[in-house]
Protein backbone atom coordinates (compact mmCIF):
# COMPACT_ATOMS: atom_id res chain seq x y z
CA UNK A 1 0.00 0.00 0.00
CA UNK A 2 0.95 3.38 -1.02
CA UNK A 3 0.64 5.82 1.50
CA UNK A 4 2.10 8.68 -0.89
CA UNK A 5 -0.26 7.80 -3.41
CA UNK A 6 -3.34 6.94 -1.47
CA UNK A 7 -4.07 3.99 -4.33
CA UNK A 8 -3.08 0.55 -4.14
CA UNK A 9 0.34 -0.79 -5.07
CA UNK A 10 -0.43 -2.93 -8.23
CA UNK A 11 2.17 -6.12 -8.91
CA UNK A 12 4.15 -4.05 -11.16
CA UNK A 13 7.23 -1.70 -10.71
CA UNK A 14 7.60 0.91 -8.03
CA UNK A 15 8.21 4.18 -10.21
CA UNK A 16 9.72 5.72 -7.21
CA UNK A 17 12.37 3.15 -6.63
CA UNK A 18 12.86 1.89 -10.91
CA UNK A 19 13.77 4.40 -12.92
CA UNK A 20 12.80 2.72 -16.02
CA UNK A 21 9.32 2.61 -14.82
CA UNK A 22 9.54 6.02 -13.67
CA UNK A 23 10.61 7.00 -17.00
CA UNK A 24 7.30 5.29 -18.19
CA UNK A 25 4.75 7.06 -15.09
CA UNK A 26 6.57 10.41 -16.57
CA UNK A 27 3.96 11.25 -19.15
CA UNK A 28 0.99 10.42 -17.36
CA UNK A 29 0.72 12.38 -14.60
CA UNK A 30 0.93 12.22 -11.01
CA UNK A 31 -1.05 9.60 -9.29
CA UNK A 32 -2.65 11.64 -6.70
CA UNK A 33 -6.37 10.93 -5.48
CA UNK A 34 -9.04 11.57 -7.06
CA UNK A 35 -11.94 14.13 -6.93
CA UNK A 36 -15.63 13.10 -7.34
CA UNK A 37 -15.77 14.89 -10.91
CA UNK A 38 -12.82 13.36 -11.91
CA UNK A 39 -14.09 9.97 -10.72
CA UNK A 40 -17.26 10.97 -12.86
CA UNK A 41 -15.29 11.73 -15.75
CA UNK A 42 -13.75 7.90 -15.55
CA UNK A 43 -16.61 6.09 -15.34
CA UNK A 44 -18.07 8.36 -18.47
CA UNK A 45 -14.88 6.83 -20.65
CA UNK A 46 -15.79 3.02 -19.07
CA UNK A 47 -18.95 3.46 -20.85
CA UNK A 48 -18.27 6.04 -23.76
CA UNK A 49 -15.05 3.61 -24.59
CA UNK A 50 -15.78 1.80 -28.17
CA UNK A 51 -13.21 -0.07 -30.55
CA UNK A 52 -14.46 -2.52 -32.93
CA UNK A 53 -15.96 -1.00 -35.19
CA UNK A 54 -19.30 -1.63 -38.08
CA UNK A 55 -16.67 -2.65 -40.22
CA UNK A 56 -15.11 -5.18 -38.07
CA UNK A 57 -18.54 -6.09 -36.72
CA UNK A 58 -19.23 -6.88 -40.28
CA UNK A 59 -16.18 -8.93 -41.21
CA UNK A 60 -17.13 -11.20 -38.27
CA UNK A 61 -20.65 -11.38 -39.20
CA UNK A 62 -19.83 -12.50 -42.81
CA UNK A 63 -16.87 -14.77 -41.06
CA UNK A 64 -18.99 -16.78 -39.02
CA UNK A 65 -22.09 -16.95 -41.49
CA UNK A 66 -19.84 -17.76 -44.34
CA UNK A 67 -18.47 -20.61 -42.48
CA UNK A 68 -21.73 -22.13 -41.94
CA UNK A 69 -22.91 -21.65 -45.94
CA UNK A 70 -19.37 -22.82 -47.29
CA UNK A 71 -19.37 -26.17 -44.97
CA UNK A 72 -23.14 -26.72 -45.81
CA UNK A 73 -22.57 -26.52 -49.21
CA UNK A 74 -19.36 -28.67 -48.91
CA UNK A 75 -21.83 -31.44 -47.36
CA UNK A 76 -24.23 -30.65 -50.66
CA UNK A 77 -21.47 -30.91 -52.86
CA UNK A 78 -20.00 -34.23 -51.22
CA UNK A 79 -23.19 -36.53 -51.91
CA UNK A 80 -23.79 -34.81 -55.36
CA UNK A 81 -19.91 -36.43 -56.34
CA UNK A 82 -21.06 -39.23 -54.53
CA UNK A 83 -24.38 -39.85 -56.20
CA UNK A 84 -22.42 -39.26 -59.71
CA UNK A 85 -19.91 -41.34 -58.62
CA UNK A 86 -17.39 -38.67 -59.69
CA UNK A 87 -14.05 -38.72 -57.43
CA UNK A 88 -12.43 -36.28 -59.18
CA UNK A 89 -15.39 -33.72 -58.24
CA UNK A 90 -15.12 -35.23 -54.78
CA UNK A 91 -11.80 -34.15 -54.24
CA UNK A 92 -12.11 -31.01 -56.05
CA UNK A 93 -14.84 -30.01 -53.56
CA UNK A 94 -12.62 -30.62 -50.46
CA UNK A 95 -9.84 -28.25 -52.16
CA UNK A 96 -12.72 -25.57 -53.25
CA UNK A 97 -13.74 -25.62 -50.02
CA UNK A 98 -10.30 -24.95 -47.91
CA UNK A 99 -9.49 -22.62 -50.83
CA UNK A 100 -12.97 -20.55 -49.51
CA UNK A 101 -11.87 -21.61 -45.83
CA UNK A 102 -8.02 -19.49 -46.44
CA UNK A 103 -9.56 -16.59 -48.23
CA UNK A 104 -12.34 -16.32 -45.14
CA UNK A 105 -9.35 -16.55 -43.06
CA UNK A 106 -8.25 -13.43 -44.90
CA UNK A 107 -10.77 -11.49 -44.56
CA UNK A 108 -11.27 -11.80 -40.69
CA UNK A 109 -7.60 -10.68 -40.41
CA UNK A 110 -8.68 -7.58 -41.94
CA UNK A 111 -10.83 -6.77 -38.84
CA UNK A 112 -9.09 -4.76 -36.37
CA UNK A 113 -11.02 -5.58 -33.00
CA UNK A 114 -13.15 -8.68 -32.43
CA UNK A 115 -15.95 -7.02 -30.30
CA UNK A 116 -16.86 -8.74 -26.14
CA UNK A 117 -17.94 -11.62 -26.57
CA UNK A 118 -17.23 -12.82 -30.41
CA UNK A 119 -14.77 -15.13 -29.90
CA UNK A 120 -17.38 -17.23 -27.63
CA UNK A 121 -20.00 -17.02 -29.72
CA UNK A 122 -18.03 -18.07 -32.63
CA UNK A 123 -16.62 -20.76 -31.42
CA UNK A 124 -19.75 -22.37 -30.18
CA UNK A 125 -21.28 -21.83 -33.67
CA UNK A 126 -18.65 -23.49 -35.22
CA UNK A 127 -18.48 -25.92 -32.70
CA UNK A 128 -21.77 -27.44 -33.75
CA UNK A 129 -21.75 -26.94 -37.18
CA UNK A 130 -18.60 -28.64 -37.16
CA UNK A 131 -20.33 -31.69 -35.14
CA UNK A 132 -23.65 -31.61 -37.11
CA UNK A 133 -21.33 -31.69 -40.68
CA UNK A 134 -19.37 -34.56 -38.80
CA UNK A 135 -22.59 -36.48 -37.97
CA UNK A 136 -24.52 -35.32 -41.20
CA UNK A 137 -21.18 -36.82 -43.43
CA UNK A 138 -21.45 -40.11 -41.49
CA UNK A 139 -25.16 -40.52 -41.79
CA UNK A 140 -25.17 -39.57 -45.89
CA UNK A 141 -22.41 -42.01 -46.55
CA UNK A 142 -23.82 -44.74 -44.20
CA UNK A 143 -26.54 -45.06 -45.79
CA UNK A 144 -26.36 -46.89 -49.10
CA UNK A 145 -30.37 -48.35 -49.43
CA UNK A 146 -31.99 -46.05 -49.81
CA UNK A 147 -29.58 -43.44 -50.76
CA UNK A 148 -30.22 -40.02 -49.68
CA UNK A 149 -32.57 -37.80 -51.52
CA UNK A 150 -31.95 -34.79 -52.62
CA UNK A 151 -34.24 -33.09 -50.25
CA UNK A 152 -32.75 -34.56 -47.05
CA UNK A 153 -29.41 -33.55 -48.23
CA UNK A 154 -30.52 -30.05 -48.68
CA UNK A 155 -32.79 -30.59 -44.78
CA UNK A 156 -29.45 -31.62 -43.27
CA UNK A 157 -27.49 -28.80 -45.06
CA UNK A 158 -29.54 -26.21 -43.71
CA UNK A 159 -29.43 -27.47 -40.32
CA UNK A 160 -25.65 -27.88 -40.60
CA UNK A 161 -25.32 -24.26 -41.46
CA UNK A 162 -27.67 -22.87 -39.07
CA UNK A 163 -25.46 -22.69 -35.96
CA UNK A 164 -22.86 -20.62 -37.34
CA UNK A 165 -26.35 -18.64 -38.93
CA UNK A 166 -27.12 -17.98 -35.67
CA UNK A 167 -23.95 -17.16 -34.29
CA UNK A 168 -23.51 -14.33 -37.24
CA UNK A 169 -26.98 -13.11 -36.51
CA UNK A 170 -26.53 -12.61 -32.44
CA UNK A 171 -22.51 -11.06 -33.40
CA UNK A 172 -25.15 -8.48 -35.57
CA UNK A 173 -27.22 -8.25 -32.59
CA UNK A 174 -24.31 -7.50 -30.08
CA UNK A 175 -23.13 -4.65 -32.26
CA UNK A 176 -26.63 -2.92 -31.57
CA UNK A 177 -26.23 -3.23 -27.82
CA UNK B 1 -14.54 7.59 13.15
CA UNK B 2 -15.20 4.54 11.03
CA UNK B 3 -13.01 1.41 10.41
CA UNK B 4 -13.88 1.41 6.79
CA UNK B 5 -11.01 2.35 4.23
CA UNK B 6 -11.49 5.12 1.58
CA UNK B 7 -12.52 4.15 -1.33
CA UNK B 8 -9.02 5.91 -3.05
CA UNK B 9 -6.98 3.36 -0.96
CA UNK B 10 -9.27 0.26 -3.61
CA UNK B 11 -7.49 2.75 -6.61
CA UNK B 12 -5.71 0.16 -8.57
CA UNK B 13 -1.96 1.73 -8.97
CA UNK B 14 -1.47 0.20 -12.34
CA UNK B 15 -5.10 1.22 -14.02
CA UNK B 16 -4.94 4.62 -11.99
CA UNK B 17 -2.62 6.46 -14.52
CA UNK B 18 -4.93 7.93 -17.36
CA UNK B 19 -3.49 6.55 -20.51
CA UNK B 20 -3.43 2.84 -18.95
CA UNK B 21 -6.95 3.61 -17.42
CA UNK B 22 -8.10 4.62 -21.28
CA UNK B 23 -6.20 1.40 -22.52
CA UNK B 24 -7.89 -1.12 -20.19
CA UNK B 25 -11.33 0.63 -20.56
CA UNK B 26 -10.82 0.36 -24.05
CA UNK B 27 -9.78 -3.60 -24.15
CA UNK B 28 -12.96 -4.45 -21.50
CA UNK B 29 -14.63 -3.91 -24.95
CA UNK B 30 -12.86 -5.93 -26.68
CA UNK B 31 -12.08 -9.81 -27.19
CA UNK B 32 -9.25 -8.50 -28.39
CA UNK B 33 -7.80 -5.46 -30.86
CA UNK B 34 -5.25 -4.67 -33.13
CA UNK B 35 -1.64 -2.59 -31.61
CA UNK B 36 -2.66 0.01 -34.21
CA UNK B 37 -6.23 0.18 -33.59
CA UNK B 38 -5.89 0.68 -29.28
CA UNK B 39 -3.16 3.39 -30.49
CA UNK B 40 -5.83 5.52 -32.36
CA UNK B 41 -8.60 4.78 -29.98
CA UNK B 42 -6.21 6.09 -26.93
CA UNK B 43 -4.61 8.89 -29.37
CA UNK B 44 -1.29 8.23 -28.34
CA UNK B 45 2.02 7.80 -30.07
CA UNK B 46 3.23 3.73 -30.94
CA UNK B 47 6.39 4.15 -28.60
CA UNK B 48 3.69 5.64 -25.55
CA UNK B 49 1.39 2.19 -26.31
CA UNK B 50 3.91 -0.33 -26.10
CA UNK B 51 5.78 1.63 -22.97
CA UNK B 52 2.51 1.51 -21.00
CA UNK B 53 1.18 -2.07 -22.48
CA UNK B 54 4.49 -3.75 -21.55
CA UNK B 55 3.96 -2.03 -17.77
CA UNK B 56 0.14 -3.78 -18.15
CA UNK B 57 1.97 -7.00 -19.11
CA UNK B 58 4.61 -6.95 -16.40
CA UNK B 59 1.47 -6.36 -13.96
CA UNK B 60 -0.46 -9.54 -15.74
CA UNK B 61 -3.71 -7.44 -17.10
CA UNK B 62 -3.03 -7.34 -20.70
CA UNK B 63 -2.32 -10.25 -22.81
CA UNK B 64 0.11 -9.37 -26.11
CA UNK B 65 -0.04 -11.92 -28.57
CA UNK B 66 1.73 -11.02 -32.09
CA UNK B 67 1.48 -12.89 -35.46
CA UNK B 68 1.31 -12.14 -39.08
CA UNK B 69 -1.77 -11.73 -41.38
CA UNK B 70 -0.26 -12.75 -44.63
CA UNK B 71 3.46 -10.91 -44.45
CA UNK B 72 2.45 -8.35 -42.03
CA UNK B 73 3.41 -8.79 -38.97
CA UNK B 74 0.63 -7.88 -36.17
CA UNK B 75 0.35 -7.40 -32.45
CA UNK B 76 -3.13 -8.34 -30.88
CA UNK B 77 -3.66 -7.25 -27.65
CA UNK B 78 -6.79 -7.96 -24.57
CA UNK B 79 -7.54 -7.86 -21.16
CA UNK B 80 -6.86 -10.83 -19.38
CA UNK B 81 -8.92 -12.26 -16.43
CA UNK B 82 -6.72 -10.49 -13.76
CA UNK B 83 -7.32 -7.21 -15.93
CA UNK B 84 -10.83 -7.70 -16.01
CA UNK B 85 -11.32 -7.89 -12.34
CA UNK B 86 -8.60 -5.09 -11.33
CA UNK B 87 -10.93 -3.09 -13.57
CA UNK B 88 -14.04 -4.22 -12.25
CA UNK B 89 -13.03 -3.62 -8.56
CA UNK B 90 -11.26 0.25 -10.19
CA UNK B 91 -14.77 1.58 -11.01
CA UNK B 92 -16.41 0.30 -8.31
CA UNK B 93 -13.96 2.16 -6.07
CA UNK B 94 -14.41 4.83 -8.79
CA UNK B 95 -18.38 4.82 -8.20
CA UNK B 96 -17.80 4.99 -4.57
CA UNK B 97 -15.40 8.33 -4.97
CA UNK B 98 -18.10 9.86 -7.40
CA UNK B 99 -21.10 9.15 -4.93
CA UNK B 100 -19.33 11.30 -2.71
Amino acid sequence: MSEHSGVRGGPGKDPTRDPNAADALAPLGPLEPLGPDEARARLALVDSASLATSRDRSLHVAFSGGIGIAVAVLLVLCWWMASHDNRLGLWLSIAGYGVVLALMFVLKGRAQAAPRGFTRVFNRGLGLTMTLYAVGIAWVFGHQDPWPTVTVVLGLAVVVAMPSLVAAVRIVRMGRR
Amino acid sequence: MTDQQHARFRLDEVIHAPIRFSIVATLAKVDQAEFSAVRDAVQVSDSVLSKQVSLLEQAGYVTVKKGYVGKRPRTWLSLSAAGESALAAHVEALRAIAGG
